[in-house]
């Protein structure tokens, strides 16, 4: 524990101060406390040397790829709108904080292909970066999804797990506004249990609360399968 | 969106300082913006958005399996100079996970706000909208559980 000359400022202070959100007595007296005071001082200077704003500032330019979005009913437009726009972003995030935003994503991945164009790469990621080739899983991997799909095809998606019979959906419904070449999905899932999962990206709107497995999944779609650690053994 | 550009980095460093897990305090800030953007008027002034986020650490902490790869996984580094102690303790994750599994949300809060944001009483009362003095019994109910847990005698609130 580090000591301060008085009242720390917290934490919630600093980050305002840094974003210039304080009054201004405050702001004043909050830097006069950050001249004097070394351990708060040290607090500050973390939040500056973070550099995920420098981050963000690179998202803004990519944001000009984003269109509108095809809408599931009329009412909910514009919400779907700004939620694509928020979801790439944060999902764009995701992807620089893991990689340095000037290098290109790596190649690689379980990967899933069908004759029309689709392809799935379910890709392994950790703070450590990006596992490419990932065949297996073990408990609480996580895992992005990079969809490569037609232009025709762009509009909502869903992403659906198969497990022991079971299904689930391990990451939200979203809308691409536009298909292309690896499309990173917003968000990561974390896979578990001993079974082998099969891992599709279901495009349209079909109706899939019957569906089981992925043979009955209605087109168009694109899965790929990762088996669990313990069955190498 | 300009809410997101905005505020984001603040509060990942924020998740990070609680959760101690990069990835994890993604995922946090991601569901926070999810949520929000989902709702027909959505808040988004940071210390709504500050207050989201210190909740949704919260739960990950009350989920058994989170904790354990939490408790299994953790950098301890994302925690960041402690300026605030409970009686000259450092609440870490351990500490955290089990106070987390114990306090109700509104004392868990308070939990978070001293001993991770290092705020003031005031500061809690002000961002919560609760009297101060409510603020005061939360922490030494807080202290009380700490000693509790550490097998210690409770020190002066």
């Amino acid at each position: 524990m580090t000591s301060c000359i008085g009242e720390p400022i917290s934490y919630f202070r600093l980050e305002r101060f840094a974003l210039h959100e304080l009054p201004a007595d405050e702001q004043r007296s909050v830097a006069e406390h950050l001249a004097q005071c070394p351990s708060c001082r040290t607090c500050h200077e973390r939040i500056q040397a973070d550099g995920r704003e420098q981050d963000l500032a690179a998202l803004v330019a990519k944001l000009q790829d984003l269109r509108a979005p095809q809408p599931r009913a009329a009412g909910r437009a514009r919400g779907w709108l700004w939620g694509t726009v928020a979801l790439s972003l944060v999902g764009l995030l995701a992807v620089l904080s893991t990689q340095p935003p000037t290098q290109p994503m790596a190649p690689g991945g379980t990967t899933g292909t069908k004759g029309d164009g689709l392809a799935l790469e379910l890709t392994r990621v950790d703070e450590g970066g990006q596992q490419l080739e990932p065949t297996r899983f073990a408990p609480n991997d996580r895992f992005r999804i990079a969809l490569s799909c037609p232009p025709a095809l762009a509009g909502n998606v869903r992403v659906l797990a198969f497990q022991a019979g079971e299904k689930f959906e391990p990451l939200p419904g979203q809308t691409l506004a536009s298909c292309g070449n690896r499309r990173m999905l917003v968000g990561a899932f974390r896979l578990d249990g001993g079974a082998p999962v099969d891992v599709c990206v279901l495009l349209g709107d079909a109706d899939v609360t019957a569906v089981r497995s992925r043979d009955a999944l209605p087109e168009p779609h694109v899965c790929a399968s990762i088996e669990p650690v313990a069955s190498e053994h | 969106m300009q809410a997101y550009l905005r505020y984001a980095p603040a509060l990942l460093r924020k998740a990070e300082r609680i959760l101690q897990s990069r990835a994890d305090a993604q995922d946090v800030v991601q569901g926070v913006f999810v949520e929000l953007l989902q709702t027909d008027s959505p808040r988004e002034d940071f210390p709504y958005l500050y207050r989201a986020v210190t909740n949704r650490c919260l739960n990950m902490l009350r989920d058994r399996a989170t904790r354990a790869r939490l408790l299994a996984e953790h950098d301890a580094l994302l925690r960041g100079p402690e300026r605030t102690s409970c009686e000259e303790r450092s609440i870490d994750l351990q500490l955290l996970s089990k106070l987390a599994a114990r306090l109700d949300a509104a004392h868990a809060e308070v939990l978070i706000c001293h001993y991770f944001d290092d705020m003031t009483q005031e500061e809690i009362a002000d961002l919560t909208g609760v009297s101060r003095k409510t603020i005061g019994l939360r922490l030494a109910r807080i202290r009380a559980l700490v000693s509790e847990l550490v097998g210690q005698p409770r020190g002066e609130a």
